[in-house]
């Protein structure tokens, strides 16, 4: 079994593996030290093989991607993550690999689409799991978004993953609600409005995750009486029809 | 066009630029080969400290590769700059857990790299249809000329040699793997050739490539 497992290295470093022979490779790989040699050594040639296809990035992306890193927190160390408590280590540790790039990828599309003080001073863990919450909905590749101007001021994007009805209100350049009014955000179908929570800006900005019940056929938000209306009282400032 | 008797490409072009002196105790890899590249695991120690002026170096010296990658696997510019961003965002969230004893700076971005851009063309892209589309992925020299420096591109051409040096059989199990994002059952079917042979010329091809361009962990 260990022969066989060890004749996977190269397959593995090509990320030639499926699923879960990768994770039994990788699960073999710290009592092996014959294999931990030769991934490394197989990882430097298959980077060497990218150099074979290098081409210019768009104009773009240099801007984008300085702006966006600027406004995401960093990992810590693994020095620095060994006195963090056992909970937040096992956290850590059983969150799979992609998810913090998924997070970096939801500051990307929040950004692109201009809600630029996206959760930067929230307190670190609370993001951490909202921007994981919205960034499974930004990672859907069926996810449908929606942008619309807001009556009033700003603009605001709607994503929605239609097979899990979760989605992010992504807004930016929001006015003040006013004295005692809040933005309220509404699930609108046939039968009227249901509330799918109030919007808490920061700084004019958002990026809220919704739960939208089945069968919505648009997402609206109006201002509303501190506190929130069980129906919207005011014509609303934002309305997004769903694709049926 | 198989096996060339004894024209194994020299090793000597991937050192030829060593205008600064490796860290005698930093492991020697194909990253010596250009300054800039070697520069790089000194730009991510300060990338790791939060220096976002040392993550604008990192990003001029490596997304090149990581965009031609993702362009080469997953062939739309559109989808390649979204993985790119992706990768280039986690190099900066990540850089604090690199650490250079475990392997190059580039190494550890290209494969951030590479498991991205093939996450992707699995999860958009049926192999069947990338079958069809593509069929088989030969080494072409069509990298983006203009965009390389010239000690890239003599890397580049170093790549290239070693991977002409290779057999038919190897060259197209690591390349339709490494650029076709293909599992090794799928590479098998495409090239129909036992699953056993396919994984055992992976290993032997990336060995060889391996000891042509000269690296040492």
């Amino acid at each position: 079994m260990n022969q066989d497992l060890h004749a996977l290295a190269a397959a593995f470093v090509l990320d030639a593996l499926d699923a879960g022979e990768a994770a039994e490779f990788e699960a073999h790989l710290p009592g092996c030290d014959v294999c931990m040699l030769d991934v490394r050594e197989m990882s430097e040639t298959a980077a060497a093989l990218a150099l074979t296809a290098s081409h210019a990035p768009p104009g773009g992306l240099r801007s984008v991607v300085l702006a966006n890193a600027r406004q995401l927190p960093q990992e810590r160390s693994a020095d620095e993550a060994d006195v963090v408590d056992l909970t937040a280590r096992r956290e850590r540790r059983s969150a799979p690999r992609w998810l913090a790039g998924v997070a970096a990828a939801a500051v990307v599309v929040a950004g692109a689409l201009g809600a630029t003080t996206y959760q930067a001073n929230q307190r670190a863990d609370e993001a951490q799991i909202a921007s994981e919450q919205i960034a499974t909905v930004l990672a859907d590749p069926n996810v449908i978004v929606e942008r619309a101007a807001i009556s009033g001021g700003g603009d605001g994007s709607f994503a929605m993953s239609p097979s899990s009805g979760d989605a992010v209100f992504l807004t930016a350049g929001l006015p003040d609600a006013g004295a005692d009014r809040t933005y309220q955000l509404w699930a609108i179908d046939e039968a009227g409005a249901t509330s799918v929570g109030l919007l808490e800006p920061d700084a004019g900005s958002a990026a809220q995750l919704v739960e939208m019940p089945d069968g919505a056929a648009a997402f609206g938000m109006s201002v509303e009486p501190a506190g929130g209306s069980p129906n919207p009282t005011t014509d609303p400032v934002l309305l997004v029809e769903l694709p049926a | 066009m198989g096996m060339a008797g004894g024209a194994m490409p020299s090793r000597a072009r991937l050192h030829l630029v060593p205008d600064l002196p490796a860290e005698s105790d930093a492991p020697k890899s194909l990253d010596s080969g250009t300054s800039a590249r070697r520069q790089l695991d000194p730009l991510l120690l300060r990338v790791a400290k939060g220096d976002d002026g040392a993550f604008a170096e990192v990003f001029d010296v490596v997304t090149p590769a990581v965009f031609g990658l993702a362009k080469r696997v997953l062939r739309q510019a559109e989808h390649a700059e979204e993985v790119a961003q992706e990768v280039l965002l986690e190099v900066w969230q990540q850089a604090p857990r690199f650490d250079p004893a475990r392997g190059s700076g580039f190494a550890w971005v290209m494969t951030m790299a590479h498991r991205r851009a093939v996450d992707r063309v699995r999860a958009t892209q049926a192999a069947s249809d990338r079958e069809v589309r593509d069929g088989r992925r030969s080494p072409a020299r069509d990298h983006d000329q203009v965009a390389e420096a010239v000690e890239g591109r003599l890397d580049a051409e170093a790549v290239h040699d070693c991977i002409d040096a290779l057999t038919d059989i190897q060259r197209e199990s690591v390349t339709l793997a490494y650029f076709g994002g293909f599992t090794y059952p799928e590479v098998a079917e495409q090239l129909q050739t036992p699953l056993g042979t396919i994984k055992t010329r992976m290993r032997d091809g990336l060995i060889r490539l391996r000891d042509c361009l000269g690296v040492t962990a």
